[in-house]
């Protein structure tokens, strides 16, 4: 029986094939695979037609004016590149791995565990649409705070949270750094990964971004006092520490 | 005669300070980067602010890359992130501010577009794409990137991307009257 797939002859059609001969061979044996092949193929000659858009020199000018004026502003003073040297410090990257495992413990074992499950408390935060995991992402915290507090200083260095959001219990006595993303696009690439690395039922943290590049998740549905904590490597998508 | 200096060589001088290595940083990826925010958002301004942002987080995040992809990759990847949160809230903003019977088509945006090198029927069909298979057909068919390129940019695997290509091509062509007779 004959199989379509599909996706070879789009590969064919896009011509990034190696040895297209099997791919030939289906279209050439196929109507429907046939008829697939001229589609893909005339969808990208129709885009094909479309340039690169360009910037005008005018635009160019104002893109780099705003941007030096942004990083010059007093705001931005203590993120300049080289504060990150330390991040790249393997020993301090372990350091910072452990002090969030610590802190986030810290507040998640300060709950009481018959307080609130992980999505009761995403609903306290004021950010509750945040939580809607089957919507359509168009969702968002309402509410967003950045910090002005530097959350680790050494030296003349600080490290700032991009975004931050307070987790609070159903009774409001905790409070913590991690805050609930909405199911938007780059949620949903850390969700793939979290999911390659066999986590299929956790969420992704959001708010981390300063203190480390990995992707801290929790599992959906369980009580904070309780719940494991796991670091996962975004481009290898495997888990690198796992609190339990 | 001294050679240009090479991406990581260029990245490190940014970290250690040297704001001409930016400013060169930007120059290389300053047209891309907005190209694909442009077709991703199909508005001018938008694309604009999320350029601005993009270098503004590249700047900021210096020191975290790795040298694991090409800097145009992590720049890529970064630009396609910070569209997606400025669509986001783009969107809702819209829901807070406007009325049901508002038009969001703006026919200066159009022309916009248009000048830009793409015909208004091909970004509307673009723009009705779900953003997955936009973003991948804007990628591979608009900025002529590999499948491994693109699998990197947005952090999938290559046979996702594979497939988000396949479907948003077929979705593509449905909207375009360019669907298979057979």
């Amino acid at each position: 029986m004959h199989r379509h797939n599909f996706e070879l002859i789009a590969e064919y059609a896009q011509g990034s094939l190696d040895d297209d001969a099997r791919a030939r061979s289906l279209v050439d044996s196929c109507d429907r695979c046939r008829a697939i092949y001229n589609e893909q193929k005339s969808t990208r000659a129709i885009l094909g037609t479309a340039s690169t858009a360009v910037l005008s020199e005018h635009e160019k000018a104002e893109l780099h004016r705003d941007v030096w004026t942004e990083l010059r502003s007093p705001a931005n003073v203590t993120k300049e590149p080289g504060m990150g040297w330390w991040r790249s410090s393997w020993a301090f990257g372990a350091a910072a791995v452990i002090v969030i495992g610590v802190g986030l413990f810290g507040v998640l074992n300060s709950q009481d565990a018959t307080v609130a499950t992980f999505s009761e408390i995403s609903s306290g935060l004021g950010v509750g649409q945040t939580n809607d995991l089957d919507g359509d992402g168009a969702s968002a915290p309402t509410e967003e705070t950045t910090s002005t507090a530097p959350v680790f200083e050494f030296g003349d260095v600080a490290a700032y949270e991009t975004v931050t959001n307070e987790v609070r219990s159903a009774d409001g006595t905790t409070t913590g750094y991690a805050r609930v993303e909405a199911m938007d696009e780059k949620t949903s690439q850390q969700q793939e990964c979290l999911q390659l690395a066999g986590l299929d039922n956790y969420l992704a943290l959001e708010g981390f971004e300063t203190l480390t590049s990995l992707i801290v998740a929790v599992p959906e549905d369980r009580f904070l006092s309780v719940t494991p904590i796991v670091f996962v490597d975004p481009e290898s998508c495997t888990i690198v520490h796992r609190e339990d | 005669m001294t050679s240009p200096p090479t991406e990581t060589e260029l990245i490190g001088l940014v970290v250690s300070g040297d704001r001409g290595a930016f400013d060169e940083i930007m120059r290389q990826h300053e047209d891309r980067v907005f190209s694909v925010c442009l077709r991703i958002m199909a508005d001018r301004e938008m694309a604009l602010d999320a350029t601005q942002d993009t270098f503004l987080t590249v700047f900021r995040k210096a020191s975290q890359f790795r040298g694991n992809s090409a800097l145009g990759t992590w720049i890529y990847r970064i630009a396609v992130n910070t569209c997606y949160d400025h669509l986001r809230k783009a969107k809702r903003r819209r829901a807070e501010t406007i009325p049901d019977n508002f038009d969001p088509r703006d026919p200066s945006a159009e022309e916009a577009l248009d000048s830009a090198g793409m015909k208004p029927e091909i970004q509307r069909a673009l723009d009705q794409l779900p953003q997955d298979f936009r973003t991948a057909i804007v990628l591979s068919d608009i900025e002529g990137m590999g499948l491994p390129e693109v699998a990197s940019v947005l952090g999938v695997p290559v046979g996702t991307v594979k497939s988000r290509l396949f479907r948003g091509r077929r979705l593509l062509a449905q909207r375009l009257g360019n669907q298979p007779t057979s």
